[in-house]
């Protein structure tokens, strides 16, 4: 009887807040990073809102130079390891079941545990604000001696970390054994969708790279509370070596946060050009060399901190190389719009931005691998501008245009056209406004991190915080949408984009509860 | 994955339920030869700085990523049959853990679907002489359905005779 006991529950599933805090089903789980994931963005925008208020014009206004600093460093911890990370992975646990035919992922107990995980590093971040001496104030890279010196909310922040590093590297550990062994027959890797390839080469990355990170906070941790001194220099330590090993995480991070969106938008941009994407072979190889290449580069995000000019060479001309397989990428995309029955909903939409936005990202990046060009950069806010050209209109509006995208399908509804395109262009026409000028502010030498700064820069920063509280402000709409589409709205069918090729459209929309029970055969 | 093997007469029926993996070790040594380059050199890098924990950090993960593919790779060869033959319905199943063989008299055992009360879902079991066991853990609601139904059409025949 115990067997059939087990069957029942196996079948069976809970309501309520138990089906949530208990599920082990892809979906529910998939649901619920995305949810963490928007929670996290809209909290992190919110310090982005009082950030931009504070430089709306220069002195100090809103917050002291202590809270600032605090703002942003939380701001970019939340934004990295709490919105975007996060909604890649809910995009994964949502769609990669669903696109390799597989019924769940491969251990969904463990993809329960890792999401769990989350909301606890959360609050260990937001709450650091109450603790004595608030929150940590360092930077979000969290170099010493500040993270040395700082207070209990550094020690919460390191904490924080090792969860949310732990959570990441059972997600990609689940993910990388559902791609490779649940895939069902006839999916031969090189049939895989593209998206499912980037997660795949995705978490390869973060089982490479997580480990470092954890390893270098607890260094910091020992250096802290246990009397060593990786890092200290009073005890012999070494503080470039924390730059060092950070970035040997760091580098590949940023590619963990775009390589996905890379598969979003690999999705989306054949649907409504209605062809094949070109070069499909070649976009699998691209995405495999860009992984391979940001492991190499990561001295690129410390020219400034004296190298050998032949470390600075290698470092510059490796990150050059880089531009290769991106371009190969932003090429076949632009090669699989060509001559295509192009049509303009939100998705797409948020797609062509991506391909614009992203590759005028990517530009900027070329330009701070110059070493004689990023040494006068460096710390300034051609730098900020350029890291949210990628991780906004890159990451973030890839996300959003995947939400759009993929919307119909999870919840049976459609949603609401028009209130989706004028979100686009409020956040596509806002972003710029609120990021362009910041290339010229660090081109004229502002630095970032700073609350206050001399007048000949307030005109562009101005300007800057207007675009961000338009920007900030237009995703309430999006949460509308979203909120509206699932409460109801016209049915959507189960192929609702005629392009639409991959497995999940094969299914019913919404998907049902356990799907591809039956292991569809892919010829 | 679902096996059938029918006879011409009713007597004879074999369906063999297997889980639907395709890799095997393969994803290992995929898995392995991506990042133990990486944990080497790297790892090595970092001893050399005197940054060791790095290394040892790095191994955990490597050590999971070996764990999951074992446990994939141990219940690949998982499976249920179960075997009608003339006078008796045999059921084997097999996981890492355990074995089990039971017979059934194909005259006295009974089939019961049972629907489960919310997802949708059913269970199938054999039941016989006080004795009842699920069976159909490693197929669809839709193939424990259509098992159940064929199953109870052959032993119907059989108790006929």
């Amino acid at each position: 009887m115990d067997a059939i006991a087990h069957h029942i529950r196996h079948e069976e599933h809970p309501t309520g807040l138990m089906r949530w805090l208990t599920t082990t089903n892809h979906k529910d789980i998939g649901t619920l990073y995305l949810w963490f994931s928007l929670t996290m963005f809209f909290f992190a925008g919110a310090l982005a809102m009082v950030i931009r208020a504070e430089l709306f014009q220069p002195g100090l206004q809103v917050v002291q130079p202590q809270i600032f600093n605090q703002l942003t460093t939380m701001h970019g911890l939340v934004m990295i390891f709490g919105a975007i990370m996060p909604a890649l992975v809910g995009f994964a646990n949502w769609q990669i079941p669903l696109m390799i035919g597989a019924p769940d992922m491969a251990f969904p107990r463990l993809n329960n545990w890792s999401f769990w995980l989350l909301p606890v590093a959360a609050t260990l971040l937001v709450s650091s604000f109450f603790v004595p001496g608030g929150s940590m104030a360092g930077g979000w890279t969290m170099y010493p001696p500040l993270y040395i010196q700082g207070g209990i909310s550094y020690d919460m922040t390191i904490l924080a970390v090792h969860i949310l590093g732990l959570s990441s590297i059972m997600g990609a550990i689940n993910i990388i054994v559902t791609i490779l062994n649940l895939r069902a027959p006839g999916m031969t890797m090189m049939k895989l969708p593209l998206f499912v390839w980037t997660w795949l080469i995705t978490a390869f990355l973060l089982v490479a790279v997580m480990p470092v990170l954890a390893s270098v906070v607890t260094m910091l941790l020992t250096d802290r509370h246990f009397g060593t001194h990786f890092f200290n220099a009073a005890g012999g330590g070494d503080p470039v070596m924390y730059q060092h090993i950070f970035w040997t995480f760091g580098h590949p991070e940023v590619y963990i946060m775009i390589l996905p969106a890379f598969g979003i938008i690999s999705s989306i941009i054949p649907t409504f050009a209605r062809k094949k994407l070109f070069g499909y072979t070649s976009m699998v190889y691209a995405v495999a060399a860009i992984a391979l290449l940001s492991f190499l580069v990561w001295a690129h995000h410390m020219f400034t901190v004296g190298m050998p000019v032949a470390g600075q060479l290698y470092f510059m001309y490796a990150t050059m190389l880089i531009s290769v397989p991106t371009g190969v990428k932003v090429f076949n995309w632009v090669a699989t719009l060509w001559r295509g029955s192009i049509s303009f909903e939100t998705p797409m939409l948020f797609a062509l931005a991506f391909v614009c936005l992203f590759t005028i990202g990517g530009f900027s990046g070329l330009v701070v691998s110059l070493v004689p060009v990023d040494i006068q950069l460096q710390d300034t806010y051609y730098v900020v501008a350029h890291f949210h050209y990628v991780l906004f209109s890159g990451s973030a509006m890839a996300i959003m245009g995947g939400v759009y995208y993929w919307l119909p399908k999870w919840t049976g509804h459609m949603y609401d056209e028009f209130l989706g395109q004028v979100h686009f262009w409020l956040t596509a026409i806002a972003f710029n406004i609120t990021f362009f000028p910041m290339h010229f502010l660090g081109l004229a030498g502002m630095p970032r991190r700073i609350p206050d700064y001399a007048l000949q820069f307030a005109d562009f920063n101005r300007l800057s915080s207007l675009g961000a509280f338009v920007l900030g402000a237009s995703q309430l709409i999006f949460l509308y949408v979203v909120v509206k589409c699932i409460r109801g709205g016209a049915q959507a069918g189960d192929r609702p984009w005629e392009g639409a090729e991959s497995l999940e459209w094969t299914l019913t929309s919404p998907p049902p509860y356990h799907s591809f029970t039956v292991a569809p055969q892919v010829k | 994955m679902v096996e059938c093997v029918r006879a011409g007469d009713p007597a004879h029926f074999c369906v063999t339920a297997r889980p639907n993996y395709v890799a095997g070790g393969a994803g290992l040594r995929v898995a392995m030869v991506v990042l133990l380059p990486w944990w080497g050199g790297i790892g090595a890098a970092f001893v050399k700085l005197g940054a060791w924990p790095v290394t040892l950090f790095m191994l955990l993960p490597l050590l999971g990523l070996a764990w999951a593919f074992h446990q994939v790779e141990r219940h690949a060869g998982d499976f249920e049959r179960l075997t009608l033959d003339d006078d008796r319905l045999v059921l084997d199943t097999h996981t890492p853990d355990a074995d089990q063989h039971l017979e059934f008299n194909s005259h006295w055992v009974q089939v019961a679907l049972y629907s489960t009360s919310a997802g949708g879902g059913n269970v199938l079991t054999l039941r016989s002489h006080g004795k009842e066991v699920a069976f159909g853990h490693l197929l669809s609601d839709e193939e424990r359905t259509a098992i159940s139904r064929e199953l109870n059409l052959r032993l119907a025949q059989i108790k006929h005779y």
